[in-house]
């Protein structure tokens, strides 16, 4: 996949926190697990450098919480982050926006122009 | 607990961009420093293994000078509002002044703001030892606050009342000063909050 083109992926990095948000529901995950799945699975091709950044203004927000933990072979020290009972409840406000605004778009998107 | 990211074994390369990104996160205290280095390390390490180049690992994360301030804004930010302390904030501020148009306007309202407090509470200490050249003065058509050399020359309109108004002007700048830093370093935290970091 090639990297989204630096004036367009404005608009999709906006919307990052709450792909990760959305992303840490189900269960925890470590950074390059979540670029990976953002990239397959919503299309968004960030820079590896940023997700980070991100996730730490979440921890300070305290709206997810690290924990570092082995792998499974126990060779490789990985920093998950799981979603805080303060971010589930962010999660649900800014899906609730998205959604609005997301109908609101569309409708003006699709509009008819009157002759 | 972070781990140690010099026990992991990385092309030189990487290990002089980790260093160079250590020495640029100086402004954050170390524990938290060594957290973040070590979660970038184990990224790039595990990148490395995946068959990756270290310059095209290294690419994605640009230079490490450019990398580290998304890191110190936002720890800045947070520690400003959580301490709520004046002179944190004003600090966050000034530093984004000649990047932000929120910080720049902030900035000249705490400026009009502090010369209302300094120049009420300097009109207040000099009445003190000066009273009959110090106050508010009225000349022709001008008005001027301070001292002047002939008070015959002019009218002065507040005489004691002058300690009274300073008061007030110290606390109602003080106050609204304060008003305007909290909410106005909230926007920024709001507005960053919404600016990813642009990277390769």
């Amino acid at each position: 996949m090639t990297p989204t083109a630096p004036d367009s992926s404005q608009i999709i990095k906006g919307l990052c926190e709450l792909a990760l948000l959305s992303l840490l529901k189900d269960r925890p995950h470590y950074g390059l697990e979540m670029l990976h799945i953002l990239r397959t699975e919503a299309g968004i091709d960030l820079a590896d450098g940023t997700i980070y950044p991100l996730l730490h203004r979440l921890a300070k927000a305290k709206l997810v919480q690290a924990e570092w933990r082995l792998d499974q072979d126990g060779a490789r020290p990985r920093k998950y982050y799981a979603l805080t009972s303060s971010g589930q409840r962010e999660l649900a406000v800014q899906v609730e926006q998205w959604r609005k605004v997301s109908v609101a778009l569309s409708a003006f998107l699709s509009r008819k122009h009157k002759s | 607990m972070s781990p140690d990211p010099t026990s992991i074994q990385n092309p030189s390369e990487i290990q002089n961009w980790l260093r160079r990104f250590k020495w640029s996160l100086a402004a954050i205290p170390s524990p938290e420093r060594d957290d973040i280095v070590a979660e970038v390390a184990a990224h790039l390490h595990e990148s490395l293994c995946a068959g990756k180049s270290p310059a095209a690992v290294l690419h994605q994360f640009g230079s490490p000078e450019n990398y580290a301030p998304y890191f110190i804004d936002e720890i800045e930010l947070s520690s400003a509002l959580s301490s709520q302390h004046s002179g944190a904030m004003i600090a966050a501020v000034l530093n984004r002044v000649h990047r932000s148009a929120i910080a720049a306007a902030l900035g000249i309202a705490l400026l009009f703001l502090g010369a209302i407090f300094f120049t009420a509470l300097t009109a207040a200490f000099l009445k003190l030892w000066d009273p009959a050249h110090v106050g508010l003065w009225h000349h022709g058509r001008l008005f001027f606050i301070g001292k002047i050399d002939d008070p015959a020359s002019a009218r002065e309109l507040l005489g004691f009342w002058l300690y009274p108004c300073a008061f007030v002007a110290i606390a109602l700048s003080w106050l609204a000063g304060r008003f305007v830093l909290v909410h106005g370093v909230r926007s920024l935290a709001q507005k960053e909050r919404f600016t990813a970091p642009k990277l390769a």
